[in-house]
């Protein structure tokens, strides 16, 4: 697939992994209201391509990512202001979470994951990172609030920690062990440079799987952070329900029995409601 | 609000841990929650625990009552306290140091964090999100923005705007 031109990001395709790499390394992959726009075209852009099943983003440089870009904030005369109407509305687009992506996302944190960058902690569905990642939020060291990114994240570890990184802000770190320990990341990957060989190995595990029970899996858990517990059963019962049928699901039983890799049915981007 | 658990936290007292936004505890504190080896129920304390940690470790502390106890080390590794001190003496020291670099951040900006964070655990994700980017706008055009980013351009620490409590009838 020809995908569009970007000044702030790159976009690679691994067999059948999509990459989406933050690409200003200079200013530590900060956010300016430039890259914002590119990627809500990569995300849409990756979930389009038939031939990508998962997709793992990370960065260039010595950061992962380091939230929005204060120096751009504080130079171009419009600030945070800016970006009013889409936080006011909740008309985001910069995560996978935002785009509607039911690939299967992997973030893989190389260096420095700070602010803003936990958005895409928090919208992933997996998350390693090299040994050398550091994770803090200094929002409210500069006097910002810390919200939406957060809150997600809340719902996928334990409380404590979210609160502690975001009171302490800028004047304490963690590390990829402790974000281990308290399962924000399920892999360290030592030496650092093995990250992306890592990430694209996991990847690759991922794509064998057939690709519409895991969309219909995610829609499942994902939902399930919406709604309390029987509710989202409910509603996951629906989603499992919703393969029976699918060629899938012949195909994979009849593989694993043939002992051979499934063939496993293309998906096209669903379009968001 | 830190909690710093010293020595036995049992039953009732899971409230304050529960309730706290950070909680740190001496190398020495115990967790456990008898109440069902009394014959009463354990409810509120364990509902918002189970919120803010992993629920397996939470539904074990409740169901084996006063037969069993959690350590510090592990309630550390569960994510349900972020640092464990050694020597328990120096709890209250430990609890000081980490107030302090707490303080030194802007109180308007943790008041809307504090709002917008635990009002997230009564919410849906997107309704949370919704209700955050509130809160997190709310501090646009607050003193502390340009204030913030100044000393930190200037390399001195801020001087934030203070902030009072408001009225709680106001806040109903």
């Amino acid at each position: 697939m020809k995908y569009s031109s970007f000044d702030c990001l790159e976009i690679e395709r691994h067999g059948p992994v999509g990459w989406l790499i933050n690409n200003r390394p200079d200013q530590l992959n900060a956010m300016s209201s430039q890259m914002r726009d590119e990627f809500a075209v990569a995300w849409t852009e990756l979930d389009e391509d038939p031939d990508v099943r998962v997709i793992v983003h990370t960065g260039n440089g010595r950061a992962f990512q380091t939230g929005v870009d204060v120096s751009e904030i504080a130079s171009d005369g419009v600030g945070m202001e800016r970006y009013r109407d889409s936080m006011e509305n909740w008309d985001l687009h910069f995560t996978a979470w935002h785009q509607h992506v039911w690939k299967p996302v992997i973030t893989a944190v190389n260096g420095l994951c700070a602010g803003g960058a936990f958005h895409w902690i928090a919208d992933a569905d997996i998350v390693i990172a090299a040994s050398d990642a550091q994770f803090f939020d200094p929002h409210v060291s500069v006097g910002q609030v810390v919200s939406v990114e957060a809150i997600g994240l809340m719902r996928k570890i334990p409380v404590e920690a979210v609160m502690r990184m975001a009171f302490v802000g800028r004047h304490e770190r963690m590390d990829a062990q402790r974000a281990y320990e308290l399962g924000m990341v399920s892999q360290v990957v030592d030496p650092p440079e093995n990250l992306r060989d890592e990430a694209q190995a996991l990847a690759e595990k991922i794509a064998r799987n057939s690709p519409a029970a895991m969309r219909a899996t995610k829609k499942a858990l994902v939902g399930a952070l919406e709604l309390g517990l029987t509710d989202a059963c409910k509603a996951g019962a629906r989603e499992l329900v919703s393969m029976w049928g699918h060629p899938d699901q012949t195909e994979g039983p009849r593989a694993f029995a043939e002992k051979r890799e499934a063939e496993w049915q293309p998906l096209e981007r669903e379009t968001p409601a | 609000m830190i909690a710093a658990v010293n020595g036995v936290c049992a039953g009732g007292g899971l409230h304050f841990v529960a309730d706290a936004d950070i909680v740190i505890a001496a190398s020495d504190a115990t967790f456990l929650d008898p109440h069902v080896s009394i014959g009463q129920v354990a409810a509120y304390e364990d509902i918002a625990l189970v919120r803010k940690s992993p629920m397996e470790s939470v539904m074990r502390m409740a169901l084996t009552g006063r037969h069993e106890r959690l350590s510090a080390a592990r309630a550390h590794q569960l994510g349900i306290l972020s640092q464990i001190v050694t020597p328990p003496d120096d709890l209250s020291g430990a609890a000081q140091e980490l107030a302090e670099k707490i303080a030194r951040n802007s109180p308007a900006a943790m008041r809307a964090t504090k709002k917008a964070l635990w009002g997230a655990l009564e919410m849906g994700l997107t309704d949370a999100c919704k209700a955050g980017a509130l809160e997190l706008v709310s501090m646009w055009g607050h003193p502390d923005q340009a204030e913030g980013p100044l000393a930190f351009a200037e390399k001195r620490e801020p001087e934030w705007a203070p902030v009072t409590r408001p009225n709680p009838e106001e806040q109903l």
